[in-house]
């Protein structure tokens, strides 16, 4: 008996250091989500007024081919976003785990970079390339048919988007790359494999957790990504995280607004435990650090 | 011909030169050790022969020709790594099918050539596991039944024991001996344990500091070892700093701490002092002082006797401040020896070497 409580009593302690932390998570995500959870299940008036509860809204979305259209653009964003930057983050993962150091240095400044600059400052920039008389159509202007302006355009956020996320991709594949064991590559090249076969045989399979924990992180930020879609997208191109914008602060919908953000963050759990089962099953991944 | 040749084979990094004028041959179905501390160069030297370094300056020839410009999967020298490198996402059988199946050879065949090497290293009953599954002596037994599946004329051995214990080593050490000669290809093995290195070896080369400094049969480099630190790199060793001195009968001898040692060896070359090699198995200990003084005999206090099983380490302190090992091999009724008896020891003339200091 006085063991056990001993090891209870050290166990509690242990947990303490994490309550403060664990306070703050409950007053900032856990009770602002519950009152969404709630506030989706309420009736809309008129602007800014409630009425009773019912499952009207979780109906109207699912059933209105303008907010299924919503989600589905947010699901197709965001996988396209995924795909896009596994595709360009592979190499320069690659080579910040195998490159010179002076290669390393200047991928790590032009990745992370962009983590530390505001969103907002980001997405000007890349409004400025996109803008109809901006750099791309300037460019773009004699071979083809007048200004291909990429702004309001899926491929617009698409881009940018992809340029926001890019950096969580590089860092979870950097993880799996850099802990590979290089011996392996040399010991399939004496076996007689060329450098294109060892990096299909050996180096992609053996990194491939890697890029589907890139992926699925990409994937569940790029659902809720809003300033990048709000600004880029404006209205003519718009997703679920810009629509919940104009519902709630525009159109004053709370109920609807809240039911669009359940199905989102709902989308994005899932995500999340699709990733962790994935990540547990091949004895984690360079992506558990840096997901936390 | 020689199989395998090295001719002044060099490797910088930086301003360091790791391996320095290295020239030797192997001949066909030889088996070569490479014996060196860490940072001999061994490995640098290992690497190059598997085309993962390219050497500074030198030649590399496989057959009298020369492998400098072959890239590394055109070598067709197999390899052995100290951590075996075996594929992690790949059974037992896919590993050591790897090779095979990279040359696309027909399906049959593979699982042929497989299952036959899986059976030489005694792995058919895993071939479905994962290395992770195995356990040590399994996965290097994978790592050596996936080079040698290739059937290459040539196989190095990078230190591919080092991580085992040791009752495991010399069963592997046996097997692999035995799958050379067996199968006559010829193989370099690189590594720091000089007991390793002289049981494999059909000849021994010594690395020190990037350099060769000895290449011989086991014995000829532990009996006559051209330098004092490559003595004491294979075993234990009383290396005495002697001056020499004109005997009365004119031969010349040696003195250490005023006492006299005979040898059979030459000493024309040495001048006032010459190092002499005498090792510690060679020295005989009895109890008790010396009756009288002789030539290779002297007495001395025991100062220590670490007991090893087979054998008896003793530490033997003489007057002058000179101490002397002693290799006792222990026998069924030895007599008692405690620290801090007075003991005679002596040794032939045979056993007395003048190596260059």
């Amino acid at each position: 008996m006085t063991a056990g409580r001993t090891r209870g009593g050290a166990r509690r302690a242990a947990w303490l250091p994490l309550a403060p932390v664990l306070t703050l998570y409950a007053i900032q995500f856990v009770v602002p989500m519950a009152l969404v959870a709630v506030t989706s299940f309420r009736r809309h008036e008129s602007a800014g007024q409630m009425g009773g509860f019912t499952t009207d809204n979780f109906t109207k979305i699912l059933q209105d081919p303008y907010y299924l259209g919503m989600l589905g653009r947010s699901l197709l964003l965001a996988g396209e976003t995924a795909v896009l930057t596994a595709v360009l983050g592979y190499p320069i993962a690659y080579a910040l785990a195998r490159g010179p150091r002076w290669l390393k240095v200047v991928l790590l400044v032009v990745v992370m970079v962009p983590l530390m600059t505001s969103s907002v400052v980001r997405s000007f920039g890349w409004m400025v390339l996109f803008a109809r008389d901006g750099l791309f159509s300037t460019l773009a202007g004699p071979l083809g048919d007048g200004p291909a302006g990429l702004m309001y355009t899926s491929t617009g956020v698409l881009v940018a988007t992809a340029h926001v996320l890019l950096p969580f991709m590089v860092l979870t594949l950097y993880g799996v790359l850099d802990r590979l064991n290089p011996t392996l590559v040399h010991a399939s090249m004496n076996l007689g494999a060329s450098r294109t076969g060892t990096f299909f045989r050996i180096t992609l399979p053996l990194s491939m957790n890697g890029v589907v924990a890139g992926m699925l992180l990409v994937f569940a930020t790029a659902t809720s990504a809003f300033v990048t879609p709000q600004l880029i997208g404006g209205t003519r191109y718009r997703v679920a995280a810009t629509e919940i914008y104009e519902q709630s602060i525009n159109l004053l919908n709370w109920p609807l607004a809240s039911a669009m953000a359940v199905l989102l963050v709902a989308i994005a759990l899932l995500t999340m435990a699709v990733y962790t089962r994935l990540s547990r099953d091949t004895g984690g991944s360079g992506a558990t650090g840096i997901i936390g | 011909m020689a199989e395998l040749e090295l001719v002044g084979l060099s490797k910088r990094y930086g301003r360091d030169l790791v391996l320095d004028d290295v020239s030797l041959s192997v001949q066909e179905g030889e088996l070569v050790t490479v014996l060196g501390q860490s940072g001999s160069g061994k490995t640098t030297m290992l690497r190059s022969i598997a085309g993962f370094v390219t050497p500074s300056g030198g030649d590399i020839l496989v057959h009298g020709r020369s492998v400098l410009n072959a890239p590394i999967n055109q070598r067709g020298i197999g390899i052995v790594f100290q951590n075996y490198a075996l594929f992690p996402h790949l059974t037992v059988r896919q590993n050591v099918g790897y090779g095979l199946r990279v040359r696309r050879l027909p399906r049959h065949e593979i699982r042929e050539r497989v299952d036959r090497e899986l059976e030489r290293v005694l792995l058919s009953a895993y071939a479905d596991r994962k290395p992770a599954q195995l356990s040590g002596g399994q996965q290097q037994r994978v790592a050596v039944a996936r080079a040698l599946v290739l059937r290459p004329r040539i196989v190095l051995f990078d230190e591919p024991f080092s991580n085992l214990d040791a009752m495991l080593r010399e069963s592997l050490r046996r097997e692999l001996r035995d799958l050379q000669k067996r199968l006559r290809f010829t193989a370099m093995f690189v590594t720091h344990d000089q007991r390793e290195a002289m049981a494999l070896a059909d000849r021994v080369a010594v690395m020190r500091g990037g350099r060769l400094v000895q290449m011989g049969a086991p014995t000829d480099v532990y009996e006559r070892p051209a330098h004092r630190a490559i003595a004491e790199l294979l075993g234990r060793a009383n290396l005495l700093d002697c001056q020499t001195a004109a005997g009365e009968d004119g031969r010349a001898l040696l003195r250490w701490h005023g006492h006299t040692l005979r040898t059979d060896d030459d000493l024309g070359a040495a001048g006032d002092g010459a190092c002499v090699l005498l090792r510690p198995e060679h020295v005989a200990v009895r109890p008790g002082a010396p009756d009288a003084p002789a030539p290779n005999q002297l007495g001395g206090v025991l100062s220590s006797v670490e007991y090893h099983g087979p054998s008896r380490l003793a530490v033997i302190s003489e007057p002058g401040g000179g101490t002397l090992l002693a290799d006792l091999r222990s026998g069924p009724a030895d007599p008692y020896l405690a620290p801090g008896d007075p003991v005679t020891a002596s040794w032939p003339s045979a056993a007395v070497r003048v190596i260059d200091a």
